[in-house]
Parts: C-alpha cells; sequence; structure tokens
C-alpha cells in the first residue's frame, strides 16, 4: 500500500514538471533560420549581408546610383531607351527599373540591417563589438532610406525585424517623408555615437562605414531638410577632425580610380566597395534573388557611362552645360580644369602637351593624356552613343586605362565614392552661407575646394549677397566638383528647383542636348537644342512613381506624389524658400 | 433509472414470454445421472436491480432452462461442468460457467449498450448518450463492419451525417476524410483515437475486426479535450475486449470476392472505328494520314489484325479476402481478447500493383485487482503495399520522359492499333537509333514508330506497370497500457455516490517502413524512353516512433439529483521521424537490385521531432438527468511552434435540455426530447514540423573591404517565425427526439465553423525585402455551415424486423478572406475566390458549334457588338464573350458551377426476416458538377490518343453536329474546342448502392456442439450507382482547391463477396 502510495506520488510528480523545455525542438538537420543570429560570429556575417545588399543593381551597382544623376540636368539619356523616362522625368509607375529595382533592392538592405538589429542587444559579445555591429548596421539602413526617401518620396519604415511577421505590418501602409528623414537623423546619430573613426585602421579604413560615414550623411539628412545650423555642426566637426582624419587628395582623379593607393583614400567618407570582374567570383547577381558565394564584385556604372563605341551600352552622356561649365574657367596657369578630364571623355588638343609637363595643378607632371583605354584619339570621336553625347569618364576605366575596351555587366572594380571630403566642404561653405552668407569662412571652405585644381581663390566681394554665393555653389562648384556623380538629382529637389518656374526653366536649360550622332560640345539654347531633359516632366515626377504593382500587391500602400501627379511646390514654399536665379 | 429499467425487463417479459415459457414447460427432463447438479442464482443489473424473465439455458442444449422470478432468482438442475446462457432482451447475453457451485449468488446482467443507455467515449471518459450535450455520432461497429475494406475511415462512407469519405479504388490506399467540410487548406484528416490513445491520422495499419464501438466527434464542445488537433473531428475507436466469467471463445470469420471494373464506362474506339478517326482528322487538318491507317501502304494497320481491347488488356479480376480469428474469455478479475487478422488485397490491375496485404494481431488483457484497474493491449501490423506505376496523383516518376498518364487513364486513351504484346520489340536498334545504346529496348511490349502511327508520345501502359516496381512494407507495433485506481477505494472510504479516480495512460508505438522503386531502363520511340543514366533504384527506410503519457484524475459525484463529473489531467507525447535513403543509377545487367551495385549512388538522411505537451479539465454537471452542462479547457504546446507560441488555450461549452424530463412534458410517445448547444475552439496543429524556421544558407554573402573578399550570411527567403495553430470556431445547436421507447430516434443538428489563421501562401510585399515571393502565414479564413439530420426508425416486434436509417447533409463553404489582398487564386481548372466557395470550375463559356461562317462572321454579344473568335471555322465550339469586348480572350473565363455537393445523404436498411437477414446501404449527393479528366481527354479535338465513339459523330461539312465539335489532327487557333468550358463539365448527382449483403444464421446446434452463432453471407459491393456522371468513382470528391475534379482516381470495383462466420 505505502509502495503504491509512492509510486503514484512519484508518477504525479513526474507529470506535473514542466513540459515547456521539451518543446524547444531543434533541427537536426541542417543549421536553421531560427538558430542563426545569436552569435557575435553570426552577427558579423550578417553584417556582411547588409553590405552585400548596397552593391545590388538597384542599390549602387547600377540603377541606384546612376538614376539619380540621370533626373539631374548633368546627364542626359544617350541611348534614348531605358532611362528615358527617368531623364525626361515622366514614368507612369510600369516601369520596373526605377520604380521597382532602387525601392526592391534598397528594401533588401533594411531587411538585412533589421535583423542585425533585432538581435544584437541580445546576443553574447563585448559591448565594444556590439556597438561597432549596431553602428554599422544603422549606417546602411539609414543609406538605404536616404536612397528610398530621395527617390521614392513617402515610403513605408519597418523599423524592426517583428514587424515581417504579422500582415498588418508586414503589409506596411506608408510613412511621410519627414517621418523617414527623421528616422534616418535618429540612426545616424546614434551611429555616429557608436562607431569607431576611420583613424583605427584595417577594415576601418578600407570601406567599413565608420564615425565620419554617418556624420557627413547626417549632414546630408539634415541639409535636405534646411537644418543648416545643425548640419553645418557636424560639418564643422568632421573639418576639425573629430571624426577622423580627412582631407582632399591631391589629385582629383584619385576620386575616380582603381586600386590600394587610390581606394578608401582619406577624402573618402564613404564608399561602395567593388573588386574587378573575376576577383571576388563570376556569378553576376543581377537581381537579389541569384546570391551566390561566388558572386562577382563589380559594378555596371561603366557599362553605362561609358561609350558604346569601346563597348559600353553607351546610356548617359554628360550634358553640353557641364561640359562648357569645365571650359568656362581655367586653372591659374590658363591649363583646363582637371576635372574636366576626369569627368569627361573628350579630345583636348591640349591634354597632348600636358602630358607630363608640370602644370597648376599638378607641379608633379600632369597624367593627362588623349588616351582613352588605350587608344590614342586625335579628335572628338566617342560620340557616346549612336544618337550622340559625352562619354562620361567618372567610374569608369577610360582615365585608368587598365582595359582597353568595356565589357559591360557587373565587371567594374572601381569604388564608387559616395561622399568625399571636398562634398564636406562645399557643404560647410552652402550652410555658412545660408546661416550668415555670404562669408569669407564660406569663401574659405570653397576656396579649398578651388586651390586643389588650381584654380583662382573666390573673394568675398564678388558675391555681395547670399544668393549669388548661392548661385556660385548650386550651378559651378557642385557641378565641376561633384558632375555625374549620384546627388545632383537631390541636391535640386532640396534647394526647390523642381518648384520655382525660373530654376525650372533654368536646369531645363542646362540639361539641353544633341542628338546628331556626335559628341557635340556646342552651348545650347532650347531652341537650337534636339531635345532637352524634364520636357516632359510632371509636378510631382521629380521623385519617380511607386511600381503599380507593388501598389497593387499592398493595399496599405498609396502612391506618392508621381503616382498621383501632386505638385509638391505648394508644401515645400510653406516651410522654405528657393533662391532666385538671377541674383544680384 | 429504477423505473426504466423496471419497464424494460417489464418488456422483456412479454416479448420472451413466448420462449421462456416453452422453456419453464420443457421442465427438467432427461439428465446423466449422478453429474446433475441444482443451481439457484439471482440476476441483477448495474443498479442492482433484479432481471425479470430472463431465459436461463444450458449451453448446447437451450431445451434445458428456466426462466428468472420477479425478484431474479432462478434454479435449473445441470451437469456440474455446464456453462449458462442467461438471455434477456435490453441485456446483454452472458454465459456463466457452473464449474461444480451449486449457487452462483449475484450475477450482474449488463444492459445493452443500444439505445440511450449506450454508453459513449468521449475521451478521458465516458458519458452516456442520453447525456450528451456536443455532436456525438455513434456508428454501429457490426453494421460497419459489413462493408469489406482494408481502411476503417472508408467504411464510414455514408454512415454518418456530416462525414465526406473520398475513397480511390486503389487497394491500401488512405482515403481523404473531411468531418463537417473542408475547414483547412491543408490536411483535413480527423484525429483517430483507439482505445484512449491518439494514433495520428491514419489508421490503414489496423484491423477494422478489432473494433468494438466506433464514435465521431464532429462539434467542439465533444472534440475540445483533444485541444490543438480536433479542428478536423476526432473518431473515438475502442478496440474488442473479452468478457468477465466467460469461457475461451473462439470466433472466425472470413470472406472471399472478386473485383470487377466495370467496362463500358466510357466507349472508346475499336481498330476500326479509331482509324476511321485518323483520317477523318488528319483530312481536316489538310495533312496525309500516317501510313499504318492507309490502306493502300505496306504499314498499314489492318485492323482484323490490330485490334488491342486495352481495357481487357490492362484490367483483370482482383481477389480480396480477409480471415478474422478471434480468441476471447474472462474469469472473475481478468479478461483477454486476442484478434488475428490477415487481409488481402490483389488489385484490378495487370502489372506490379496495385495490391495491398496486411497482417495484424491484437492482444487485450483487461485486469482488476481490488481498487486497481489495469489495461493492456499490444497490436502488430504488417503490410505489403505495391503501388502502380503511376497513380492517380500527378505524381512524377524520376527518369520518366515523355507524356505519362496515370496507367488508368493510359489504358483507356491508348490507341488500339498498337499490340499489347510484341515479340519484335526486343530488339529495336533497326528501328530506333539510340535503342543500339540499351540490352533491352521494349521487352516485348508493344510499341509505334512515327511513321506508322503518327507522333503519339505514350508508353505502353502495360510496359510501365510491368517494369517499375514500386513497393512499400510496414511493420507497427502499437504497446498501451492503462492503469485506473480507486483512489477512494484506495484509502478504504469507498463510496457509491463519491468516486476518484486515478488513471495513468502510457503508450508506444513505433512503425518501421521499408520503401522500394526500380525504374529501369527501356526506349519505346525516340520521346518515350527511360536512359540508362536515369535508371533508378530507391531503397529507403522510414521509422516512427510515438511516446505518450497521460495522467489525469476524474471525479464523480452524485449528491442528489445532482451529478458532477470532473476530469483534470496532462498529456505529453513525443513523435520522432528518422529517415534514411539509398539511390543507385545505371544499373548493370542481368539486374541484381542492390544499390551498391549501382555505377552512381547517392545517399540521404533525415529526422525530426515533435513534442506536444498539455493540459486538459472537463466539468460536466447535470442536474436530474435534466439540465447538463458541460466546459472543457485544454492547453497545449506544441513543438512546431516558436517558443513564443508554444502554448494556446482551446476552450468549449456546452449545454443541454432534457424537456422530456420536465414534468410540464407529457406527450407519451415522446420519450426523449432533448436540445443543446455548443461552443468552442478547436485547433489544427497539422503544419508540419520546423515551419516556423528555415535552412539556413552560410558564406554566399560576399562583399570585400579594400579589395579583399569576405563572405557573410543571412536569412534571404523570408520565414514566418510567427506561425500558428489553425483555430476553428464552432457553434452547434442540436435537437434529439425519441419516440415509442426509442423506436423511432432523430438527431438534427446546425452548426456554424469559422475555420481561422489558415495556413496560406501570402505573397511577400517587395517592401519586406526577402527573395521569397510568398510566406506561409495564418491568413486565411473559411466558413463552414451546414445542417446534418439523422433518423432511425426500429421495429424488432414481429417476426419481420427491419431497421432504417437516413443521415443528411447540407453543408456550404464560403471563403472569408485570402492572404492580405485577397487576390483570386486558379488552381488547374478551378478558381478559388473570396466571398464563395473554395475552387469552382473557371473557364470558357460554351455557346455551342458554329454551323456555318455567316455564323461565325455575325455572332454578337450581349451589348449586340460583333464578337471575333480568332481562328474559329464551321464545326469550332462557340465561346461566349463574358466580358464583352467583342474578341474572345482568356479575360472570357467565368464560373461555371460548383464541384462541391450541396446536399450528400445516406440511406440504410436491414431486413431481418426469421434466420435471414438483407443490409442495404446506400449514400449519394447532388447539387454540384464533376469534372473527369479521363473523359475530357477522349472528347478532346485534336490528336490522335483514343477517342470516345462520340466523336464519330464529329461536325462535318455534310454532318452538321450540334453536340460534337469538329476535329483535326491539330489547329493553329489560340482559341481551341478544348480549352477548358462548361461543355467537360458533367452533373454530380448520384445515389450509389454501396452494399447489399443477404446473410443466414444458423440455429446454435445446426452444426453439433461445437459450433454456434454460425452466420453465411453473400455481398455484392459497390454494385450500382444512379446518376448520369460518366466516369468511375461517382463518390469521388477532388483536392482541396480543386473539388469536382476526378484527375484519373483508380476506379473502385465491383465486389462479389461470401463468407462466414461461426464461434467455437
Amino acid at each position: 500500500m505505502k509502495k503504491i502510495n509512492l509510486i503514484i506520488a512519484a508518477v504525479l510528480a513526474t507529470g506535473m514538471v514542466s513540459c515547456t523545455d521539451q518543446l524547444d525542438v531543434t533541427n537536426p538537420n541542417n543549421q536553421t533560420t531560427y538558430d542563426f543570429g545569436n552569435t557575435e560570429s553570426d552577427l558579423q556575417e550578417a553584417l556582411i549581408a547588409c553590405y552585400n545588399r548596397i552593391r545590388l543593381e538597384g542599390t549602387f551597382a547600377r540603377v541606384g546610383y546612376t538614376m539619380d544623376a540621370v533626373r539631374g540636368d548633368e546627364v542626359w539619356n544617350s541611348s534614348q531607351q531605358w532611362y528615358i523616362n527617368y531623364d525626361n522625368l515622366n514614368s507612369n509607375g510600369q516601369i520596373d527599373i526605377g520604380d521597382q529595382w532602387i525601392w526592391r533592392d534598397n528594401y533588401h538592405v533594411v531587411n538585412r540591417c533589421n535583423f542585425v538589429l533585432s538581435k544584437v542587444g541580445s546576443a553574447r559579445m563585448s559591448d565594444n563589438t556590439r556597438n561597432e555591429i549596431k553602428g554599422q548596421a544603422l549606417f546602411l539602413r539609414a543609406l538605404a532610406y536616404y536612397e528610398l526617401a530621395t527617390y521614392y518620396q513617402n515610403v513605408p519604415l519597418y523599423t524592426d525585424y517583428a514587424d515581417y511577421s504579422s500582415l498588418e505590418s508586414m503589409y506596411a501602409s506608408n510613412s511621410s517623408q519627414d517621418d523617414v528623414f527623421d528616422q534616418i537623423e535618429a540612426d545616424l546619430k546614434e551611429a555616429v555615437a557608436l562607431l569607431p573613426t576611420r583613424d583605427k585602421g584595417g577594415e576601418w579604413a578600407k570601406g567599413r562605414a565608420t564615425r565620419g560615414s554617418a556624420a557627413g550623411y547626417l549632414a546630408r539628412a539634415l541639409m535636405f531638410r534646411h537644418k543648416y545650423a545643425e548640419a553645418y555642426g557636424y560639418l564643422k566637426d568632421i573639418i576639425k577632425g573629430e571624426y577622423g582624419t580627412y582631407g582632399l587628395m591631391a589629385d582629383y582623379g584619385d576620386n575616380f580610380k582603381e586600386g590600394p593607393q587610390y581606394e578608401n583614400n582619406k577624402e573618402s567618407l564613404f564608399e561602395v566597395q567593388f573588386m574587378d570582374y573575376g576577383t571576388g567570383g563570376t556569378d553576376e547577381e543581377w537581381t537579389p534573388v541569384n546570391i551566390s558565394s561566388n558572386a562577382s564584385q563589380g559594378h555596371a556604372v561603366e557599362s553605362n557611362y561609358g561609350s558604346q563605341a569601346l563597348g559600353s551600352w553607351g546610356d548617359l552622356a554628360m550634358s553640353p552645360w557641364l561640359y562648357n561649365l569645365f571650359k568656362a574657367e581655367r586653372c591659374t596657369d590658363n591649363t583646363l580644369d582637371p576635372r574636366l578630364y576626369w569627368t569627361a571623355v573628350t579630345y583636348e588638343p591640349e591634354y597632348s602637351a600636358y602630358t607630363g609637363a608640370i602644370t597648376a595643378a599638378y607641379p608633379n607632371g600632369d597624367p593627362r593624356s588623349n588616351v582613352v583605354y588605350q587608344n590614342e584619339i586625335t579628335a572628338t570621336p566617342l560620340s557616346n552613343n549612336g544618337q550622340g553625347g559625352i562619354s562620361i569618364a567618372k567610374f569608369t576605366n577610360a582615365r585608368n586605362n587598365i582595359y582597353s575596351t568595356i565589357v559591360t555587366g557587373l565587371h567594374c572594380g572601381i569604388n564608387l565614392r559616395l561622399m568625399r571630403y571636398s562634398d564636406v566642404l562645399l557643404r560647410a561653405a552652402e550652410c555658412e552661407n545660408e546661416i550668415n552668407g555670404p562669408t569669407q569662412q564660406a569663401i574659405d571652405y570653397i576656396n579649398e575646394v578651388r586651390r586643389r585644381v588650381a584654380l583662382k581663390d573666390l573673394k568675398l566681394s564678388d558675391f555681395n549677397t547670399k544668393d549669388k554665393l548661392f548661385e556660385q555653389i548650386a550651378n559651378v562648384e557642385r557641378p565641376k566638383e561633384f558632375g555625374c556623380e549620384n546627388g545632383r538629382g537631390i541636391d535640386l529637389i532640396r534647394w526647390g528647383f523642381f518648384y520655382d518656374s525660373d530654376r525650372l526653366a533654368q536646369i531645363r536649360q542646362h540639361s539641353a542636348y544633341m542628338r546628331n550622332g556626335t559628341a557635340s560640345t556646342d552651348e545650347l539654347t532650347l531652341e537650337t537644342a534636339d531635345d532637352y531633359s524634364l520636357r516632359y516632366f510632371e509636378p510631382g515626377h521629380e521623385y519617380f512613381p511607386i511600381f503599380q504593382n507593388t501598389l497593387d500587391a499592398n493595399p496599405n500602400l498609396t502612391g506618392n506624389s508621381a503616382n498621383k501627379n501632386i505638385d509638391n511646390s505648394v508644401e515645400f514654399l510653406q516651410k522654405w524658400t528657393v533662391h532666385p536665379v538671377n541674383a544680384q | 433509472m429504477k423505473q426504466f429499467s423496471i419497464s424494460i425487463a417489464l418488456c422483456c417479459l412479454l416479448a420472451v414470454s413466448g420462449i421462456t415459457g416453452s422453456v419453464a414447460n420443457a421442465a427438467p427432463t432427461t439428465v446423466q445421472a449422478g453429474e446433475n447438479i441444482t443451481v439457484k442464482g439471482t440476476l441483477v443489473d448495474e443498479t442492482g436491480e433484479p432481471v425479470i424473465a430472463a431465459a436461463v439455458a444450458l449451453k448446447g442444449n437451450t431445451t434445458i432452462g428456466t426462466a428468472s422470478d420477479l425478484d431474479g432468482n432462478f434454479t435449473l438442475s445441470v451437469p456440474g461442468d455446464a456453462v449458462l446462457i442467461i438471455q434477456c432482451l435490453g441485456y446483454e447475453t452472458k454465459e456463466v460457467a457452473v464449474n461444480g457451485k451449486a449457487n452462483l449468488g449475484t450475477i450482474t446482467v449488463n444492459t445493452e449498450s443500444l439505445f440511450l443507455d449506450q454508453v459513449v467515449v468521449i475521451g478521458y471518459g465516458t458519458q452516456k448518450k442520453a447525456d450528451l450535450t456536443g455532436s456525438v455520432a455513434v456508428v454501429e461497429a457490426e453494421e460497419l463492419k459489413r462493408v469489406s475494406h482494408s481502411n476503417i475511415s472508408s467504411m464510414l462512407e455514408g454512415k454518418v451525417a456530416g462525414v465526406n469519405i473520398t475513397t480511390d479504388g486503389q487497394p491500401g490506399a488512405d482515403p481523404a476524410v473531411r468531418i463537417r467540410g473542408l475547414g483547412s487548406f491543408g490536411d483535413t484528416s480527423p484525429l483517430y483515437v483507439i482505445d484512449g490513445v491518439p494514433m495520428g491520422t491514419s489508421i490503414r495499419d489496423f484491423s477494422p475486426n478489432d473494433i468494438e464501438t466506433l464514435q465521431v466527434l464532429k462539434d467542439a464542445s465533444a472534440a475540445a479535450i483533444y485541444g490543438s488537433r480536433a479542428a478536423n473531428g476526432v473518431v473515438i475507436i475502442t478496440t474488442k475486449s473479452g468478457k468477465k466469467e466467460q469461457p475461451m471463445k473462439i470466433d472466425y470469420s472470413g470472406y472471399f470476392g472478386v473485383d470487377r471494373i466495370r467496362k463500358g464506362v466510357y466507349k472508346v474506339m475499336d481498330s476500326q472505328e479509331y482509324g476511321d478517326y485518323v483520317r477523318m482528322a488528319f483530312a481536316n487538318s489538310g495533312m496525309e494520314a500516317p501510313s499504318g491507317y492507309n490502306p493502300a501502304s505496306a504499314d498499314y494497320l489492318d485492323p482484323s489484325k490490330y485490334n488491342t481491347d486495352w481495357f481487357d488488356t490492362m484490367f483483370k479480376t482482383g481477389i480480396r479476402q480477409n480471415h478474422n480469428v478471434n480468441i476471447s474469455g474472462g474469469g472473475q478479475n481478468n479478461t483477454y481478447n486476442i484478434g488475428l487478422d490477415y487481409f488481402s488485397q490483389k488489385g484490378t490491375l495487370e502489372g506490379a500493383g496495385p495490391d495491398f496485404d496486411r497482417f495484424t494481431a491484437r492482444v487485450n488483457n483487461n485486469m482488476d485487482i481490488r481498487f486497481i484497474s489495469l489495461k493492456t493491449g499490444i497490436v502488430y501490423s504488417h503490410s505489403k503495399q505495391n503501388n502502380m506505376s503511376m497513380s492517380n496523383a500527378n505524381e512524377y516518376v524520376q527518369g520518366l520522359y515523355g507524356q505519362q498518364y496515370p496507367v488508368m487513364a493510359s489504358a483507356l486513351i491508348m490507341p488500339p492499333t498498337i499490340l499489347a504484346h510484341d515479340s519484335r520489340t526486343w530488339v529495336l536498334d533497326d528501328v530506333l537509333a539510340p535503342a543500339t545504346e540499351y540490352h533491352y529496348d521494349s521487352y516485348g511490349y508493344g510499341t509505334y514508330y512515327d511513321k506508322t502511327h503518327g507522333d503519339l508520345r505514350m508508353t505502353n501502359p502495360l510496359l510501365t506497370n510491368n517494369l517499375l516496381e514500386r513497393n512499400t512494407l510496414v511493420d507497427r507495433i502499437v504497446a498501451t497500457g492503462t492503469a485506473k485506481i480507486d483512489l477512494l477505494d484506495m484509502i478504504g472510504f469507498k463510496n457509491d455516490n463519491h468516486k476518484l479516480s486515478y488513471n495513468l495512460n502510457l503508450s508506444y508505438s513505433r512503425t518501421f517502413a521499408k520503401d522500394f522503386t526500380f525504374v529501369p531502363a527501356f526506349i519505346q520511340s525516340t520521346t518515350n524512353y527511360l536512359d540508362k543514366s536515369n535508371e533508378t533504384l530507391n531503397e529507403g527506410y522510414r521509422s516512427y516512433t510515438d511516446a505518450l503519457i497521460e495522467n489525469f484524475l476524474t471525479y464523480e459525484g452524485t449528491m442528489g439529483r445532482h451529478h458532477l463529473n470532473l476530469v483534470a489531467g496532462q498529456t505529453f507525447e513525443r513523435e520522432k521521424y528518422h529517415t534514411l535513403t539509398g539511390r543507385g543509377n545505371s544499373m548493370p545487367e542481368p539486374y541484381y537490385l542492390q544499390v551498391g551495385n549501382a555505377a552512381t549512388r547517392d545517399a540521404g538522411s533525415y529526422e525530426s521531432e515533435h513534442v506536444l505537451a498539455s493540459y486538459l479539465g472537463r466539468f460536466t454537471y447535470d442536474y436530474d438527468g435534466k439540465y447538463l452542462l458541460q466546459a472543457t479547457v485544454r492547453r497545449d504546446g506544441s513543438s512546431r511552434l516558436s517558443s513564443e507560441d508554444h502554448w494556446d488555450w482551446f476552450p468549449s461549452f456546452s449545454a443541454g435540455w432534457r424537456i422530456d424530463r420536465e414534468n410540464f412534458f407529457n406527450v407519451e410517445s415522446i420519450n426523449m426530447f432533448k436540445l443543446r448547444t455548443s461552443y468552442g475552439i478547436l485547433g489544427n496543429e497539422n503544419i508540419g514540423e520546423y515551419q516556423y524556421m528555415g535552412t539556413m544558407p552560410r558564406g554566399n554573402y560576399t562583399y570585400s573591404f579594400g579589395g579583399t573578399k569576405v563572405t557573410g550570411s543571412a536569412i534571404s527567403d523570408y520565414v514566418n517565425t510567427a506561425i500558428r495553430w489553425e483555430k476553428k470556431k464552432t457553434f452547434d445547436i442540436g435537437l434529439d427526439l425519441a419516440f415509442w421507447e426509442n423506436k423511432f430516434e432523430i438527431n438534427a443538428d446546425w452548426y456554424h465553423a469559422m475555420s481561422e489563421d489558415l495556413l496560406y501562401a501570402v505573397a511577400v510585399p517587395a517592401e519586406a525585402g526577402a527573395t521569397n515571393t510568398t510566406v506561409t502565414m495564418n491568413a486565411a479564413t473559411m466558413l463552414n455551415t451546414g445542417f446534418e439530420l439523422a433518423a432511425t426508425y426500429r421495429s424488432h416486434e414481429n417476426e419481420l424486423k427491419y431497421e432504417i436509417s437516413a443521415n443528411m447533409t447540407l453543408p456550404k463553404n464560403e471563403v472569408k478572406s485570402l492572404g492580405m489582398t485577397n487576390e483570386p487564386r486558379t488552381d488547374g481548372y478551378s478558381r478559388t475566390e473570396v466571398g464563395n466557395e473554395v475552387g469552382r470550375f473557371y473557364g470558357y463559356v460554351y455557346e455551342g458549334i458554329f454551323q456555318s461562317q455567316e455564323e461565325i462572321d455575325n455572332r454578337v454579344n450581349d451589348l449586340g457588338k460583333p464578337v471575333v473568335q480568332s481562328g474559329a471555322k464551321p464545326g469550332d465550339v462557340a465561346y461566349k464573350d463574358v466580358n464583352n469586348d467583342g474578341k474572345i480572350t482568356n479575360e472570357d473565363q467565368d464560373y461555371l458551377g460548383s464541384g462541391m455537393a450541396k446536399i450528400q445523404f445516406g440511406l440504410n436498411l436491414r431486413f431481418e426476416y426469421r434466420n435471414f437477414d438483407l443490409n442495404i446501404s446506400t449514400y449519394g449527393a447532388a447539387g454540384h458538377k464533376v469534372l473527369d479528366y479521363v473523359d475530357m481527354v477522349l472528347h478532346n479535338s485534336y490528336g490522335i490518343t483514343n477517342k470516345s465513339t462520340d466523336l464519330l459523330n464529329a461536325w462535318t461539312a455534310e454532318n452538321h453536329s450540334e453536340t460534337v465539335p469538329a476535329v483535326s489532327y491539330k489547329t493553329d487557333a489560340s482559341i481551341t474546342n478544348d480549352m477548358f468550358s462548361s461543355r467537360f463539365l458533367q452533373n454530380g448527382a448520384y445515389w450509389k448502392i454501396a452494399n447489399i449483403e443477404l446473410g443466414y444464421n444458423f440455429p446454435d446446434g445446426t452444426f453439433g456442439k461445437t459450433i454456434s452463432n454460425a452466420r453465411a453471407y453473400v455481398s455484392a459491393q459497390n454494385l450500382a450507382s444512379l446518376t448520369k456522371y460518366r466516369g468511375y468513382n461517382v463518390d469521388f470528391a477532388g483536392g482541396t482547391f480543386t473539388p469536382g475534379f476526378n484527375y484519373c482516381s483508380y476506379p473502385t470495383p465491383m465486389s462479389f463477396m461470401a463468407g462466414v462466420h461461426f464461434s467455437f
């Protein structure tokens, strides 16, 4: 009897033991997604995946980079196809390359970063490492949202990996552009606090997001909403070296060349890392789904910028306006602005004379020549495309002369410098001018950039108004320093150039081009040009429409100003003003 | 209660007075001197009330007997080793061994578990049928077993309102069971519980002969005690046990039967007709017919020499047999039951399969030791199933190229000009260049070459079904042990009004399956071959184990008129699965089929684990059997969900009111009038293992820092870690009526079951940033409502006894939501859209046949605008311009009808006259359309597979058919006659005579002393159906998203059987 009682008691006791632990079965067949991300090494890998997503075609490996350039007035669509609706700014929302790819691929970055951020708090690691991982993920997420908000205006905001787990939050609704920028600013401020500077060396000086990267992009984000004072604070701190040691490279061209001595140089705040085709792998990762351990590490910007005659697609060409802007002001020794050489592929007889000579810009010997892709050119034969256009040199091997032809594809290994110290200086000038301008301080920032290419100093006395100095920054200094790079479209939006009829006329004027099958460099007016970008611009289309299928698939999502043809000028002008064109 | 049993006993007195009277009058006559003793005893029922006028007789010689008196006493002079048989209507027959004792004391005779006092097993307890508040269907086990089938669930077809079974005729195949409609897009199989142990969703390994009782729990209140596994309903089975104080009894039952597939369901062409057809079709395409159909050609396939009847060639007479030996008995404190069963079904198709053999042995033991009752059960089952090469499912057989139809369809669409066997085809080197690389080419089966037969691309089904070998061997052992301890008795406070017991259930099941597949290389033509390198031998083992422990306490109390029953407990179950497979490609010849002999080899393994932990509780209360209440709750934790979602609650409530027990109710003829209602939430945990996690690829994300490549990893495919149980919220209201002492019973139920959080492939929006386009989420809702009615009328008073039972269900299904956007989905010929039932037929609307070019040119749509049907010629099918845009495009598809029956019914009849009995069971459905794939292929307008003879009447310039469109070898039109349209749909209504059985019960003594209870019967199964449907398996319900679509389901044969039963 007693024994039985004991047995019963024992059985009852066992029965009542909590079974919850037993329910946590593991899948013994493979490592599972459920088990991933709980250790430091997992999260370091997951972070690499975040970086991987920024070199997709829709992020920076091609259209995500070039679309913003073609949206502006420095670049036109010389092939008159593929990019045409983003040159004309009249996509109807049914074109996947611009309306979908950039959206899709940047949201891949957001997803991967959200994963890291959801796990980084609980995994075991040193606080130092935790801060570094978290800071990088925050930066990359902010970078993606910066692209999304400047391409698509009011995009959905996912900030928690758990958002993907329920129908309601996975099918997110739009956030306002302000909300997205609030998030970007918050993330970047946190990243500034968490990340080390490039001075830490190693990979921190070779492509990882650093405190300087975060501070630079934070200044950009703040300036998008005209928060000049706050932005200026960060910019001044960068200049002071508080976020790492930065400075201009002696040779402007070093920013567009491949090789360890040029890439990740002291001028670079953040750049997307690429390698030549074959060095990292051979599988071209055109869409975000064909992920491969043998993926090629190149970008296809060269395939768009380079001349068709040399094997490229020849899609994008520099506007004659920008060419003539370069020609308008010569160096102190009356040579051409070296930035023309590094921005465009044109035949300039003077180049042959410069080769090896001592020039103001190149006291150690001028590298300029008329050799392009290892071929000597003797005229301006390099029409970018059958339709014409001036080939763009930046981020191509035209001036590197590593190859003799372009092989299209994700092949080019030149790192895309997303933000350079010269941008810090010119933005500091802009902020100083907006807050106090015109001032000598603003002029000093600009002159630092000009001296590198041996242009003579600007004088404050030539700029009696804030508007006038702004005009110099917006339509002279920045186009020449950053010509054909990603960023001009965003500048035009933040300055309100789409919202003022005079400004719109001005950028239309800039974008005039000839479709005559030559790399025509003639100065054009709307009357003398064959055509001009923005001819079909409808208000609201300074942003790209959200892809119609994307909208159809998510009932919570509504279109942006481009989908709905909403004129954003009303809202813009309520908050801010546009500097007048003909400033006195 | 007391009153009731007396009334039964009185009824008994009247009913059996004839027999007992004669027995009493017979008086002790010839007894062997010296061996007889006079025994006396008292008969009482379970409540201790005397059993009056029961017949007490000597077993083996019923002329010696007497009847019990008003106090239940009897006296009888019998031999000392005699066995007494005690019989009384309303009570179970009981046998008592005298064993030389003069005073047998008090003998308890159990009330017959028929009618209202029937005890129903409801999971973790029992309940009187009269006290049920949930919807429980009790199926007469003996009635059920009249239908021969290897699978218990198939036998339920037509027997229970609201239970729909789709059986495929393949031996050994598991049927699709749906209780109260389609409650999930996934698995809809109910949970089977055998002797208290959940056995999962299949019971193919168990013998129907072992069943003692079977009930189907249909609504939430009945099934809620099984919580997360009960959404699809629960089938509770109790197996046989022996009876106490019963000498060993051996029962044999067995049958032998033949199976035939009905011929002529489809009328296919013979060679003469087919030749005419081919010539017509090619001529209409402006082409010359292949040389085999040109009488002037040397290759001419003369119909007198080439005329294969593929039906006769492929189908054969099947054989089924079942032998069951049951040994049972019991002593004072123990009972035993041993069941040995052999079932064999040799299929109806020539070649490797399908057929099925199963052997089962079950041993049940019950032991009572003072306050402890112990039960043990062990079942061993061994089965072998041979599959046909291609079955009804649209399956992919590794390496088999060309257009392959399931064997059953091939048998019907193979042209008659192809020989079944042709000795010339062993070596085809001179005919087919690639054949030189094969050892044997077509193995002596008839084949064809393009120039004589045309481009046919079919493989001889005789070849595939003979060459391909696919079989599965299953060995399974289930051991269960149950202990029930009467706690009050144990501590010495035994009390009839209060009973507290502790129960322990233990069970372990181990299943071991061996799979074998071999597909040898062959070549029939340049399009139909299996390359040597793709020749595949697959061998694998699967092991399943399932361990269960359950602890629960039950309290049963009576306090005056209050009755209380409480159950509280905890269960834990762990299932493990492991598989190991080996694959070999390219086997050397002659074949020795071991993987090691293959030129290339490959192996794999996989394992998984499933844990389910639960707490359960049930409160049952009634006041005077008048007001009935029940509340059940189960809390389940499942390893199939992530740790955040392991646990959930599944509650239910129900109430019943016995109006007939109210004082104000005095309708004499109605002895039961009960209203009941219930509401509860059930779960569906059949979501597969590891759904909340995905396989994690490592190192496939690359990037570089400073020109050095680095690798990373990420979750690319978004996996829904928050996957949860599907839930079913069921409301049920029911009415139970019984008239004239239960001669007539009616049960009616109306239910409203909302299935929520159904697993559904949801589109992943681009902004979610994942690489997969869909993810499984709890993102669909479906409503099933229905009305069920079951009625039984019994007449047992006269010499002609009969029982008629009928049931009817009016089910309705509506999809309430599908994913986020409610985008309709199309599956084959069916489309599912929110606001309507799952999978209505969706296609073009047939508007007859164009009789002339003018008709084509002048046709207008509903708006009166001209309609262009590009490529249409006179004789072609006209389709409706549904969207009125003036042209026929794929935008002109519309809903063509429902594939779900609007009414399902069953009608079962039983007659007994003297020693004969006759049982007829029928069932049917109506109000739906069906699409039969084979019928559709036989009516296609193009190609040269064999056709229905209907097509000989196809439209031609001379013969302006209104029903059969023009035929041709091929067409260039984008809108063809063969677009899926309403012309292929058939009316699905049927009434099927499922079984007719005529039996004869031999009076005891016919075969001497040793054999009793002898019975012989003949039966016919699947004899006929009243239907217009052209196709096999009128009752085939189709797939989840494709109801009413019959894709080559294997024909259920007509079976003719003869069987016997007798006891030793």
